[in-house]
């Protein structure tokens, strides 16, 4: 008891210490993992701001924890430190599929799907947290700089899977010049 | 503090600054560990042996819940997207592993589209040489009344010898290991996507072991 009394300012900042690894893991852990996964997406990208039509997922996959093998998953990592992307498709095949955003802290901030996309397709622009200039058509505001779109295409039968693939590769991710 | 000479009253503070660190440290990254890694998704629900979270793909309101989406949920989508259900056990509450032969009966759930995968402790497919990894509303082959029974097991074994094309359309294939199932039901009818404890979702039930 003695021993506890004397180092009590010992304990406490050792608690102390504690306490802040912890919250600022927490906070962090989020963003390292985005950071981390749009990495390897980039680097099989090669570049920024550009779609990637992956294969679709069989046991040999490694990109995401538990992806579906009915589904098609293309992704783009965006950057907005140069100004808006635009991502359209048009003429996606005719079963289910949805274009997701996810921000650099793994927020699921929009989502569209095909029946939501009258037009059979969507085109919007993504624009950075600070943008005021007014631009045309649709827009969506990304709370981060960089982020994340997945496009998911669902296969529902097997005897079209190639003109599925085929149609879903009309996704598309570039920056925006207007 | 005992004054026993500078020199070690200095090299005793050295040593606690340095034990301070050290232990807040481990305490620290261990919380994180237990609170964020360790375990299941927060906000969980289940129906029979399914768990699915009212948070998957939630813009989430909080740095813990933020943290648990992104390490168990990571780019999951929302609930009137797509419900993601998970099962680790059969309905009778036992550990899933390939050592065995499972049944998986019931009916269409309410939705748009769904299926059924088989995933190893490693949360990825199972590597098997027929690509059998799901069973999904278009390729299950349901009996007269509208109900199927899928097989999930190591060797395709009476799912495909039994019967005839049917049968062989409702098979998943195993591993030898521990497994989980997922179940995904995209565009869910509201009423799911509202209270997704309450659906009619098939039962798992275990046909023999070894």
């Amino acid at each position: 008891m003695s021993a506890l009394r004397r180092n009590w300012a010992w304990i406490a900042a050792t608690l102390l210490l504690a306490a802040a690894v912890h919250v600022a893991s927490v906070m962090l852990t989020p963003h390292v993992i985005m950071a981390l996964t749009m990495r390897g997406i980039a680097s099989r990208a090669g570049l920024l701001n550009h779609m990637v039509h992956g294969r679709r997922p069989t046991a040999a996959s490694r990109g995401v924890v538990r992806p579906s093998p009915d589904l098609l998953y293309s992704s783009c990592v965006y950057d907005l430190s140069g100004g808006p992307v635009r991502v359209h498709a048009s003429g996606m095949p005719a079963t289910y599929w949805s274009v997701s955003l996810f921000d650099a802290d793994t927020d699921n901030f929009y989502v569209v799907n095909d029946r939501q996309a009258k037009t059979g397709g969507v085109d919007f622009l993504i624009v950075p947290p600070s943008q005021d200039r007014p631009l045309p058509g649709n827009v969506v505001r990304s709370p981060s700089l960089r982020g994340l779109v997945l496009v998911r295409t669902l296969i529902d039968d097997e005897r079209h899977v190639a003109a599925i693939d085929a149609a879903r590769r009309h996704a598309a991710c570039e920056a925006y010049r207007g | 503090m005992r004054y026993n000479g500078a020199g070690v009253g200095r090299m005793r503070t050295v040593v606690k600054i340095l034990a301070v660190i050290v232990v807040g440290t481990l305490l620290g990254l261990a919380a994180t560990w237990f609170s964020v890694f360790r375990g299941t998704m927060a906000g969980g629900v289940s129906d029979g042996p399914w768990k699915t979270s009212l948070y998957a793909g939630s813009s989430a309101g909080g740095p813990y819940l933020r943290a648990v989406i992104a390490v168990h949920g990571l780019l999951a989508l929302n609930r009137q997207e797509t419900i993601y259900y998970t099962a680790a056990t059969d309905s009778d509450g036992a550990a899933l592993t390939g050592a065995c032969r499972y049944e998986i009966a019931g009916r269409d759930p309410p939705t748009r589209w769904w299926s059924i995968t088989a995933y190893g402790a490693d949360d990825f497919l199972i590597p098997n040489p027929a690509g059998r990894y799901s069973v999904s509303m278009n390729s299950v082959a349901r009996r007269a009344d509208g109900t199927f029974i899928i097989t999930a097991s190591k060797d395709a074994g009476g799912a495909i010898t039994a019967a005839k094309d049917a049968a062989a359309a409702n098979w998943i294939a195993l591993g030898g290991g521990p497994f989980s199932l997922s179940l995904r039901l995209y565009n869910p009818a509201p009423a799911v996507a509202a209270d997704p404890a309450h659906v009619a979702l098939p039962t798992i039930r275990k046909v023999r072991c070894g």
